[in-house]
């Protein structure tokens, strides 16, 4: 099979199960769907791993191959095909999509295994993995868009997936909602750069043409405003929406309202990354609007420092990892924003690893404990559930960057990026330090509330506890063990150098990224050590309060200190969108639909016209008397005033 | 001066084809009617020769080869060209619709079979003249041709007074607007001493200012024609008549009055104002532009507070000959859009009246709204058909009607009467409320306590075909808008 054909079957093979699950899920029955799901998610996977293999057998400089299926639209000006190209960064992106989601699938079949849903789910689920493969392969802005709004919508449709449950829809409503503003901006930024291609005369939205055409965009201004930082911060924002950063994170931690499968694979490892993926996509740009790549980076160690601060109090298992998500995707976009787009990309890929195994093992748990999220109420599972404890363990260690497990390797990179690059600073660092220390704190916190120490839950629960089925605990074992060696992936510099090994995706990355290498520093080995410091720091710091001290976060709010309270009350941020943005909205809205909907519009423009209409029938009509005289009259009439004009008037 | 010897040739009897067809089906009809002895038989029969002479008629219009250049026959009297062939086409086709879909309700408003296909077959031969008519004499008879029988028609109901009633009215006014046509003739025959249409464009070419196209006599000669055609065509404000008419006559004459009628009269405005007083538009075009715009807002205004459907379509009539007319802004380079346009309204409002009639309840007509009420209930398939037709009379894509309107109104604007057009659009609005209005009596009010007729399935199995007809060609509005562009592209 040629490159071509394996790109579209990648693609076109989720989008087949959705369909054959969507439309015919009811006739083949419950139990099927889950394995045609998953069945197509490893053809899929097969396939993108062929592909990738395939890739990598040409010429560095020649790794980009587009598989072209149908003219989109053509419009003159603006030709767009619906075409994927599969070079080395979106390779690395379909391995994670594929091979992660291969894995979710199957715990899926475990999890949802009692849901009456399951045709649907899967039918869903198979469609987010298509809509991700068309954003990550997609060869021109709009094809990525295609495939931003469609994983979207399929996040929407997941987090609601239990509609029945008011909070739940509401809180896909949240998800989508918010994110309709930052694809606003995204839109925004595609129709400028495509703005500035077409003044030049070679109006394009495909990346090859976009980037060929770099010099165009970098003459071209939007007022006083080079287009180039314009369209930078307008995908950027549209980043911030999709990869929940601040201000437009608040969707994520809601977002826990659909089943713990779809948080691993939209919510963790897949969808939320788009932004950072799109950032490194567009890195040629990026490189061109130094201010926004700074934006870049303050947001993303901003977030990563915030984020981690409210993970530190909550006491919801998944909202402890959803706050975690936030701020680990603050460190990839600390990564990119410093130009390390390989260090960002790597964290990516280990993070899709451990953050997709520490929601798969919180899924365990809840299964586990039917339905409990609380780990103020958990405790003591260690025994209960040694698969869930040991993989739940190898995640923890990397998240919290314990040397040397995936974790540590790549967050270790981007502090070392923060540091030493040309946009980097100090500053950046020490915030990524901080943030890492926290990081390590709340998980440890998390691990030890949740498997150490006695249970708290009462002893009928406690004995209801249960391992979860084979078919979900090897999926955890699988990445498990990814997460575990995934560093290997790309060791550091000095190590790698010491050893004489390959740097595996810094070298294939290579051909993608703008080359502004940051010089090799001799700090490396001092960066590293003290990023292992600190992460022992906040090791031993939880295992103290929690594990030594038996400290169980309170329930009770008011008896908490004034910053935990803040932090458990996440900052209030929600609370205060409530009042200046969702209250005035609505406000204008019920304004508009009250009294200038019902009062104004509706009188002026609904009910005056037809009465004058109805006036004026009435008039007509009445001359339609029924009287053949009056008929005359009104033809002679028509007649004379003819005679008149033509004969008269004319001369 | 008219030629005596009329000089005639084989191809000549090819191109009167269609003509001769439905003339001699008439006779047919008449001598079937003094053949047999039972009036069962006498209808069956007339009927049967009514269609097959549709039949051959479109047969042989269609035989025509539409790209050959049309040529002037039997002396100048007729022209026999693709225009010609187009509406032979269209006109066969209203024929053979008006007498399937009327056929079982001419029992219930007590009209005999007979008699109603054989003033019918006679009017439509008269149509058949008109569209090809050549000079102004021909016109006239053309016209007397085709109006009289259908103000026999129109009076033919056994004891309806209504029906007695609109036949006068019809009548008096018909012969009125008869009289000023003629009398226009005199005046445009007195200026140039000439009846046909290519003489008069001839004259007009080369004759003075003073003694031509602005010669008062002329001009005034012209003004009362249009006077006399616009009658025909039901535009405003000669439309007094057509409310009351369309509502008195029975529904099966009212069909065809709307239909036939003015798709003739319609092509016989067009060829004459194409064909012999191009050169003047300056000084017509105002008032088609006046003729239309007061068409528009007299009808659509007029059917708002209808509560009749017959009269409901009687004032929508009008408002789509004001839209018609919008299609001559085209001129000169050829007005498809104007005969796309007759094509469209004409199928669209058989289908309407057929459908009505449809309806039909034993021994008595359906006329009222509240008479639909709940139709879509118990008749859904011909409430559906019923609502494509009002929606393509409305202009509601994906209907004929919407692509009939989209090419006059592209007519008007690119002619630079962008207001006219505009307010084309916004007097449609209405149109939409009020065809609306009877498809949401059908689909969403109880059903009315009617008893339901003795429906004949071959009629709605005829209406069907034609409401399908109605939504494919606007799907595919393409070809029919090419064939009518070249018939009417020729004219000139």
């Amino acid at each position: 099979m040629g490159l071509e054909t394996l790109i579209a079957l990648v693609v076109l093979l989720p989008l087949a199960g959705a369909a054959l699950n969507g439309f015919f899920g009811q006739l083949h029955g419950k139990r099927l769907s889950g394995y045609l799901a998953c069945a197509v998610m490893a053809a899929s996977f097969a396939c993108a791993a062929s592909a990738v293999a395939g890739l990598s057998g040409l010429s560095p400089a020649s790794r980009s191959v587009t598989s072209v299926l149908y003219t989109w639209m053509d419009a003159s000006s603006l030709r767009v095909e619906m075409a994927f190209t599969l070079d080395p960064l979106s390779g690395v992106m379909i391995l994670v999509v594929t091979g992660v989601g291969f894995l979710i699938h199957v715990y899926s079949l475990g999890y949802m295994a009692h849901d009456d849903g399951r045709v649907r789910y899967f039918s869903y689920l198979n469609l987010f993995v298509f809509f991700m493969l068309v954003l990550v392969l997609g060869a021109s802005m709009p094809v990525m868009f295609l495939g931003w709004e469609g994983v979207g919508l399929c996040s929407y449709l997941l987090i609601g997936f239990w509609f029945e449950d008011a909070a739940k829809a509401t809180a896909g409503k949240k998800a989508f909602l918010t994110n309709r503003v930052g694809d606003m901006f995204f839109a925004l930024g595609m129709f400028s750069l495509f703005w500035a291609t077409y003044q030049a005369g070679s109006g394009t939205l495909a990346f090859a043409g976009l980037k060929a055409n770099k010099h165009l965009i970098e003459q071209a201004t939007v007022g006083a405003v080079p287009l180039a930082t314009f369209a930078a911060l307008c995908l950027f924002i549209g980043a911030t929406g999709k990869s929940a950063q601040i201000p437009l994170y608040v969707w994520l931690p809601d977002a826990m309202a659909g089943p713990t499968p779809v948080s691993a694979l939209i919510h963790a490892a897949t969808m939320v990354t788009a932004g950072v993926y799109m950032v490194a996509r567009m890195s040629w740009l990026y490189q061109m609007a130094p201010g926004v790549m700074e934006l870049v980076a303050w947001i993303g160690a901003l977030t990563a420092l915030f984020a981690a601060a409210i993970g530190l109090a909550a006491t919801d298992i998944k909202k402890v990892l959803a706050y975690s998500t936030i701020s680990q995707l603050g460190y990839m976009f600390l990564g990119v924003g410093v130009g390390g787009y390989v260090a960002g990309i790597f964290h990516l890929v280990t993070h899709a690893f451990f953050k997709g195994l520490l929601f798969l093992g919180a899924g365990s748990v809840i299964h586990g404990c039917h339905g409990n999220q609380d780990i103020r109420k958990m405790g003591g599972l260690k025994d209960k559930m040694p698969w869930t404890f040991w993989t739940f363990l190898v995640a923890t260690w990397a998240i919290a960057g314990l040397p040397p497990f995936a974790g540590f390797v790549s967050k270790d990179e981007i502090l070392y990026e923060a540091y030493n690059s040309p946009h980097g600073s100090l500053a950046l660092w020490l915030a990524g330090v901080v943030a890492a220390v926290m990081t390590a704190f709340y998980m440890f916190r998390l691990f030890t509330l949740t498997f150490l120490g006695a249970p708290r839950m009462g002893k009928k629960d406690f004995d209801h506890v249960h391992e979860s089925p084979a078919v979900m605990t090897v999926p955890l074992a699988v990445l498990a063990g990814l997460s575990a060696v995934g560093g290997a992936l790309n060791l550091p510099g000095g190590i790698a150098h010491a050893l004489h090994l390959p740097r595996v995706l810094s070298d294939w990355l290579a051909p993608v990224f703008p080359v502004e290498a940051t010089a090799h520093a001799s700090n490396e080995w001092a960066l590293m050590g003290a990023s292992v410091l600190v992460a022992l720091a906040g090791t031993l710091g939880a295992l103290h309060v929690y594990y030594r001290q038996k400290t169980v976060p309170v329930a009770d709010n008011a008896r908490l200190t004034v910053p935990v309270r803040m932090a458990r009350d996440k900052f209030y941020v929600d609370e205060a969108y409530d009042i200046l943005i969702v209250k005035p909205v609505r406000g204008l809205g019920r304004f508009l639909a009250g009294p200038i909907d019902k009062r104004v519009i509706d009188r002026v423009l609904a009910e005056l016209p037809p009465a004058v209409a109805y006036w004026l029938s009435a008039r007509v009509t009445s001359l339609q008397n029924g009287n053949v005289q009056a008929y005359a009259v009104v033809l002679f009439g028509g007649t004379v005033a003819i005679l008149a004009y033509l004969t008269l008037y004319l001369r | 001066m008219l030629p005596i010897v009329l000089p005639v040739d084989t191809g000549d009897l090819t191109a009167l084809g269609p003509l001769l067809a439905v003339l001699i089906a008439a006779l047919g009809v008449l001598t079937v009617d003094m053949t047999f002895e039972r009036e069962e038989a006498r209808g069956r029969w007339s009927f049967i020769v009514g269609l097959v002479g549709a039949g051959l008629a479109a047969g042989c219009a269609s035989l025509w080869q539409w790209e050959a250049p049309g040529r002037a026959i039997l002396g100048g009297a007729l022209y026999a060209d693709a225009f010609s062939s187009f509406f032979d086409v269209l006109l066969a086709t209203l024929l053979g619709l008006t007498l399937v879909v009327s056929w079982y309700c001419l029992d219930r408003v007590k009209v005999k079979p007979a008699e109603f296909t054989g003033l019918a077959v006679l009017s439509f031969s008269g149509m058949f003249l008109m569209v090809r008519a050549a000079d102004m004499l021909t016109l006239f008879l053309a016209i007397e041709l085709m109006s009289l029988p259908v103000y026999v028609l129109a009076g033919l109901s056994a004891g309806s007074k209504t029906g007695r009633e609109a036949a006068l009215k019809y009548f008096v006014l018909g012969s009125l607007a008869s009289a000023i046509l003629l009398y226009g003739m005199a005046l445009v025959y007195g200026v140039t001493a000439s009846l046909g249409y290519t003489d008069i464009a001839g004259y007009l070419a080369t004759a003075s200012r003073e003694s031509g196209v602005e010669n008062p006599l002329f001009l005034a000669g012209l003004a009362l024609m249009l006077v006399g055609l616009g009658f025909k065509v039901a535009a405003a404000p000669f439309h007094m008549w057509t409310p009351d008419v369309y509502e008195g006559a029975p529904t099966p004459v009212t069909t065809l009055m709307a239909s036939g009628v003015r798709a003739a009269a319609a092509a016989a405005l067009l060829r004459f104002l194409a064909g012999a007083v191009l050169l003047t538009r300056g000084h017509w075009m105002m008032l088609v532009w006046a003729l239309a715009a007061l068409s528009m807002i007299a009808g659509n205004v007029g059917a708002l507070a209808q509560t009749n459907v017959k009269r409901l379509l009687a004032y929508s009539g009008i408002a789509h000959a004001g839209y018609m007319l919008l299609g001559l802004f085209a001129l000169p380079r050829g007005a498809g859009g104007f005969s796309m346009y007759v094509a469209v309204y004409a199928l669209s409002v058989l289908g309407a009246f057929g459908a009505l009639q449809w309806f039909d309840d034993r021994g008595r007509e359906t006329v009222d709204i509240e008479d639909l009420a709940g139709a879509g209930k118990r008749h859904p398939w011909m409430a559906s058909v019923m609502t494509v037709f009002l929606l393509s009379l409305a202009g509601i894509p994906p209907t004929a009607g919407f692509a009939a309107k989209w090419f006059v109104f592209a007519a008007a604007v690119q002619a630079g009467y962008v207001g006219l057009a505009l307010l084309g659009v916004m007097t449609s609005l209405f149109g939409a409320y009020y065809y609306l209005r009877v498809v949401i009596a059908m689909w969403m009010d109880e059903p009315a306590d009617i008893s339901g007729a003795d429906q004949s399935p071959t009629t709605g199995l005829v209406l069907g075909l034609l409401a399908l007809a109605v939504l494919f060609i606007g799907c595919f509005p393409g070809w029919l808008w090419f064939l009518a562009d070249l018939a009417s592209s020729k004219l000139v």
